[in-house]
């Protein structure tokens, strides 16, 4: 059974991610120009100084982690972590599949889908569900409220209104 | 306007009903979010951000306002019948208010904590009222040092007494706030900046996004978590005509103690950054601190529920204060309204009180009008809340992801800010695992324009130099008290190492 992350690991990597963030927002604010030009303070030294904040914060969180070390907890139990990774992979599939099944198609599909599948519910109520969801919305936001929200690729092919 | 007139011109606002139809449906919504222990009142106004485009702004703000109030009732139902916080502000209430349900006073139990909400809600809207004109005039006078030490207050509150997160976390994350805000054009030259050479980021990152994905769609993740550990148990409560009158026998009783939470609790919410879980944390250590009885708390003290709901009340009521006068949010929850201000091309700031009285006004009068439709709605509709505890998870996620995402997408039409949503939800899950707070990332974001342009202004004043920061009369107080609270936790850190080495030796 492999290990699972304890929680200075990912302190030392989220710590080092931002000071790799900070460094690249240095060299941009350096080069953009942070000192004293012809209208004042330049555009670069604000972000210069807010990055220099942000990357000494982050060596000494990273410090901290690794000092404290031993002590730390795991991340998360692996049953906590399912669950989250169970939420969050429909998820990602749904903005991913925005573009080519549009917004009403996802929604009715992500609500009857995963509620069948995560909440273990009846298909032949949550498809219908989802479906009646799909429409009002579509109702509300397209007439209604007058607000264009993402096409299926089938849109004008044999689709009415999806 | 004078604050009477001001109040007259601020019902007739309220009460057309348009306005009215929307200050009810932000308090219905808010009190549903408050109830659902997976959303929070803050990620609640940013969700529907984005739908206020297309109405009115004084109905806009009234919703949203009224949103807040909602979310501060609602998490009281669940902290009390379920043992679960539905909002961070009402967590205290768990303590006492649990046990008093379980020895089966639920009923005197949440009464209590909607009257008292409503006692304080009252004080603080007649402070508002009253004080929301001379803020203002005061501060018309205001010169960027002002704004700026104004600012720096703020982001040294979060640092200084921020809730339980570590101050270094806490400075990253009002950096990176800054650094997202700065990316796009620089508001002086005009230069692109920090870019990287695309055109998407020319425009810059846009709040709404980002809020949703921090704070709505990491907390969905965190709460599925949840849904690997434990079951609900609920206490059934019906509320009766008895408990309430039980409950306005009881705050009578107390009206002292009632009093200083409020007042604390205002003065916490006008304070810039933290707002009403801080709040709500100082009231119960309050009611503790000054009980004859200390023991009986955490065994279901009344006091442990009515100190801790007014002043997180009153704290909320505070937090809008800052934000309309001076243009400084309060509390995170007021930064997301704030941005709202902005989306409707509106400025918050004491020029607001002259340009658009009907707006500010109509706002004063909502927060009277919205906590009383907000108590009247609790008292006669609470077994119909708590049911709503009971909407399976597997449905609500999917509903608030899409509506999250429509929101996201409705701001720019653009699928560039559906992605922003979904990697900030991902970070923000497991930045909020490791404990770095995300509302001083949003309130940095919503501010850092002003306090950019503020700060810009002031080294000019200066000659390139700040020191006209501490030797002007107001600003200089206030950078003091910044500066303070940005070296508190070292201070903190300080006695305690010398406590210990007097304990050693």
């Amino acid at each position: 059974m492999r290990r699972l992350p304890r929680t200075h690991h990912l302190e030392l990597l989220v710590g080092a991610a931002f000071v790799a963030l900070a460094l690249v927002l240095i060299r941009e604010s350096v080069l953009l120009g942070a000192g004293w030009g012809s209208a004042g303070p330049q555009p670069g030294l604000f972000p210069l100084l807010s990055a220099l904040v942000m990357g000494s914060s982050g060596l000494l969180v990273c410090a901290q982690a690794a000092n404290h070390g031993s002590e730390s907890s795991p991340f998360a139990e692996r049953s906590e972590l399912l669950e989250v990774v169970k939420v969050a992979a429909p998820m990602v599939a749904a903005v991913v599949l925005l573009p080519y099944l549009g917004f009403y198609m996802v929604t009715a599909l992500y609500l009857g889908l995963f509620a069948v599948w995560y909440g273990r519910m009846p298909w032949y109520l949550v498809l219908p569900l989802g479906i009646a969801v799909a429409v009002v919305a579509f109702y509300a936001f397209e007439q209604g409220f007058k607000v264009l929200l993402p096409k299926s690729i089938f849109y004008g092919y044999f689709l009415p209104f999806f | 306007m004078d604050p009477i007139s001001g109040l007259g011109l601020g019902f007739s606002q309220v009460f057309q009903p348009y306005n009215l139809a929307f200050l009810f449906l932000g308090v219905v919504l808010g009190l549903v979010i408050g109830v659902l222990p997976g959303l929070g009142g803050t990620s609640g106004v940013a969700i529907l951000l984005p739908l206020t485009l297309f109405i009115h702004p004084n109905a806009a703000i009234m919703m949203l306002a009224g949103l807040y109030w909602g979310a501060l009732y609602g998490g009281v139902i669940t902290s009390i019948l379920f043992n679960i916080p539905g909002e961070p502000w009402s967590a205290v209430l768990v303590f006492d208010g649990h046990p008093l349900a379980k020895a089966g006073r639920a009923g005197l139990a949440l009464t209590t904590a909607f009257v008292s909400s409503l006692f304080a809600a009252f004080v603080s809207n007649l402070l508002f009222t009253f004080f929301a004109v001379p803020l203002a005039e005061f501060a018309l006078g205001f010169g960027p040092p002002e704004i700026f030490a104004i600012m720096l207050m703020a982001f040294a509150t979060f640092v200084g007494i921020g809730e339980g997160a570590s101050p270094l976390k806490t400075l990253i994350m009002i950096a990176l706030g800054f650094l997202l805000g700065a990316v796009g054009l620089d508001l002086v030259t005009g230069q692109p900046r920090l870019t990287f050479g695309t055109i998407t980021l020319l425009t810059g990152f846009n709040f709404v996004p980002i809020t949703i994905g921090l704070f709505g769609i990491a907390e969905l993740l965190v709460s599925a978590e949840e849904q690997a550990r434990e079951k609900l148990e609920e206490i059934k409560a019906r509320l009766g005509w008895h408990d309430l009158v039980a409950a306005v026998r009881e705050v009578g009783r107390r009206l002292w103690l009632l009093i200083a939470a409020t007042l604390m609790g205002f003065w916490v919410g006008v304070m810039p950054g933290t707002g009403a879980t801080p709040a709500a944390f100082m009231g119960y250590g309050l009611a503790r601190q000054y009980s004859r009885s200390p023991e009986r708390f955490g065994k279901g003290a009344v006091e442990g529920v009515m100190a801790p709901q007014a002043a997180a009340d009153a704290a909320g009521i505070g937090s809008l204060l800052p934000m309309v006068t001076l243009g400084v949010p309060g509390s995170p929850t007021a930064a997301v309204i704030m941005a709202g201000l902005f989306m409707w091309g509106l400025i918050p700031g004491p020029k607001l009180f002259q340009e658009r009285p009907d707006f500010v006004w109509g706002l004063v009068g909502s927060l009277y009008v919205g906590h009383l439709v907000g108590f009247g709605l609790c008292i006669l509709a609470t077994p119909l809340l708590a049911a709503i505890m009971r909407v399976p998870y597997a449905l609500l996620t999917p509903f608030i992801v899409m509506i999250s995402i429509l929101g996201a997408y409705a701001v720019n039409n653009s699928l560039f800010d559906v992605w922003i949503v979904l990697i900030f939800g991902l970070v923000g899950y497991v930045l909020r695992k490791l404990k770095y707070p995300a509302a001083p990332l949003i309130v940095a974001l919503v501010l850092g324009d002003p306090t950019e342009s503020a700060f810009r202004q002031t080294l000019i004043m200066g000659h390139g130099w700040p020191a006209i920061l501490f030797t002007r009369p107001i600003s200089g107080p206030l950078m003091g008290v910044a500066i303070l609270l940005f070296f508190l936790p070292l201070i903190r850190v300080v006695l305690t190492r010398r406590r210990a080495q007097v304990q050693q030796a």
